[in-house]
Formats: structure tokens, sequence, C-alpha cells
């Protein structure tokens, strides 16, 4: 029974985790890390070496 | 196809030979696109993941290509975890509301896969066990790996990579100037070689084996609010579901499989139209067990 609730509840659960991940990250700037790497990094994975 | 463009509409580069910098850079699309692509518009989540993991890395500093890259980053990294909650929390989010179905409607790779794969030649299957490679390719060269040693391997190696970034900037090369073609390159096209042609031969094989971001969504397709359902009432197991799949799973015997991409071209095929989809409660049946079955 305890364990049927656990499956019931479980991707609300992931769905609170996910959401609260993704705004604590915007918050403390993970959008302009993701904008940096975006500009600049991805000229450094093409493997032209 | 649709999914190709929103992805890729940068098409000023054709003049300005610059890649897009814009604050949608920022943003990450959520099917497998790559960032380096000389169209692309928003970042490519897999790199993003390993970018952030890499950042986490004590080694990041010391092995990284371009230290002016390292220095940019480094000075936009006050909180260097936050990279990782923000990415993170996109790619489960995307994941718990639709499971696959990313995969199946707006990734640029499978659309290609897909369209290889009409091209007549005898086809082959898949053995069940390569499935785990995904898995293996997200836990272990998209994360772990980066972290250990600060370089983002996956993206080096990615095909998708190759095709979207490495090619098109080497026959349209930009202002910047890029460094010369070397033995890695060649390594590189290899493994989108090999890729393109098992493509031709076998239903979605990167999407199967060894895409991170596929394993990603396929780890949290059984808790996704986007649900299959069969009904084992009207199935009559004919298996035109698994003919026209192009993941080649029989939806009846377990309707919200990791593998299904929710393509939905099994609820369109299926004659007697047992099969359904849409947004719902997932009960605790179908978490882990099958939700519905052929019938007795």
């Amino acid at each position: 029974m305890a364990k049927r609730r656990l499956r019931m509840r479980a991707p609300y659960v992931l769905l609170v985790v996910f959401v609260l991940m993704l705004i604590t990250g915007l918050l403390l700037g993970g959008f302009g890390k993701v904008f940096v790497h975006g500009i600049v990094i991805c000229l450094d994975c093409i493997g032209l070496i | 196809m649709l999914g190709t463009l929103v992805a890729n509409p940068w098409f000023a580069y054709f003049g300005t030979r610059t890649i897009y910098q814009g604050s949608a850079k920022g943003l990450c699309f959520p099917g497998f696109n790559c960032y380096a692509c000389p169209l692309a518009l928003f970042s490519c989540p897999i790199g993003a993941l390993q970018q952030s993991f890499a950042l986490l890395s004590p080694r990041f500093k010391s092995v990284s290509a371009s230290q002016a890259a390292v220095t940019a980053v480094k000075r936009a990294a006050s909180y260097p975890v936050s990279a990782l909650l923000y990415v993170v929390g996109f790619i489960g989010l995307v994941g718990v509301l639709t499971g696959r179905l990313v995969c199946g409607w707006i990734c640029p790779f499978g659309f290609l896969q897909d369209l290889l794969y009409k091209i007549p030649t005898p086809k082959l299957g898949l053995p069940r066990w390569m499935r785990f490679g995904k898995y293996f390719a997200l836990v272990v060269v998209a994360m772990l790996i980066p972290y250990i040693t600060g370089v983002h391997w996956y993206s080096r190696l990615c095909p998708a990579g190759s095709l979207e970034g490495a090619l098109p900037l080497k026959v349209l090369p930009p202002k910047t100037p890029l460094p010369e073609v070397g033995w890695f390159f060649w390594l590189k096209i290899a493994i989108l070689v090999v890729f393109l042609a098992w493509m031709v031969v076998t239903k979605r094989p990167f999407c199967r084996t060894a895409c991170a971001l596929g394993g990603a969504y396929a780890a949290l397709t059984p808790f996704s609010f986007y649900r299959m359902q069969v009904d084992s009432a009207k199935c009559t197991s004919c298996g035109e579901c698994k003919k026209s799949c192009p993941v080649d799973i029989n939806i009846y015997e377990n309707a919200n499989s990791p593998e299904c991409v929710r393509c939905l071209t099994c609820k369109k095929e299926c004659p007697t139209g047992a099969v359904t989809s849409g947004f719902g409660r997932p009960s605790a049946s179908s978490i882990f067990e099958r939700e519905s079955g052929p019938p007795a």
C-alpha cells in the first residue's frame, strides 16, 4: 500500500523537484552561464584539431 | 521538419558568417540539436549539461582548449552549480511532462534517422542490450567524464555535432578563424559515417543506443504526464503497431515503454483504434509495470 502510494506521488514529486531546480538555477545565474557556453564554447567543441 | 527549422533559423549566417550570439543561446532546445551549427538559435541541453559538469571540475581550467572561453565562463560563474541546476531542471521538466515526445516530434537528428531508414535496403534489428548504451552515454560520457576531465567529450565525439556543426563550419567557415583540421576531426567524421550507414539499415540506432538526451527522457518516461494507452478489449495483437514503429516496440506489451518516442504512428496505424494518448495522471500500476497487454 505504501509502495503504491509512493508510486502515485513520484511524478508529482519529480515535477516539483525539477521546477524548483530550474527556478533556482535561473535565479543564481544559470541562464547567463549557458549563454556563455552557447556563444563561446560551441566553437571549441567543433573538433577541428 | 518544423522542429529542425525552429531550432536552426539563423539564416543571417550566410551573409554575416557569424554564429548567433543573442540571448536565445541561453535557452536550451528540448531536442538534440548542436549549438555549434551555424544556423542554431538555442543551446543543446546535453552540451550545456556537460559544460555544467566541466565547470565544476577541478581540472576545467587546465585542460580546456580555449583559454578565452575559460576566462569568459569563469567570469560568469559566480555560482558554478547554477548552470547544472538550470539544465537538469529543464531536461527533467520536459521529461516528466512529455516523456520522449520530443524525440518523436521535434528532434532534428531523429527526423534524419527516419528519413535515412526509408532508403530501400535489407534491414537489421537491434540487440536488446544495446538500448542501455544511451544511459551509459548520459551518466558516464556526458556527466562523469566531463566532471573528471573538465572536457565535454560527448560533444566532441557527437555525430550530430559533426553533421550540424563541424562539417557546415568547415564548408562555410565563420569570420573567426578556426583551428586546422587534424586527426580528431577525421575521427569525428568516421563516427558520423558509421552512424549514418547504420541509420539506413536499422530504425533510429542513435536514439536507441547512444543519445544521452534520449536516455534522460527515457528514464523519465514511466513517470511522465503524457501517456500512451492500449485498450486491451480492442487490441488483437496484429502487430501493425510494431511494423510502423520507428523504434521497433510492441506498444501493447508496454504502453509506456522507455523506448517509445511518442511519435503516435501506432495510434494512426492501429486498425481497431486501440491505441490512445494524452495528458493525464499517471496511475500507480503504470509506473514500472505494464499498463496494458494483449487480450488473453
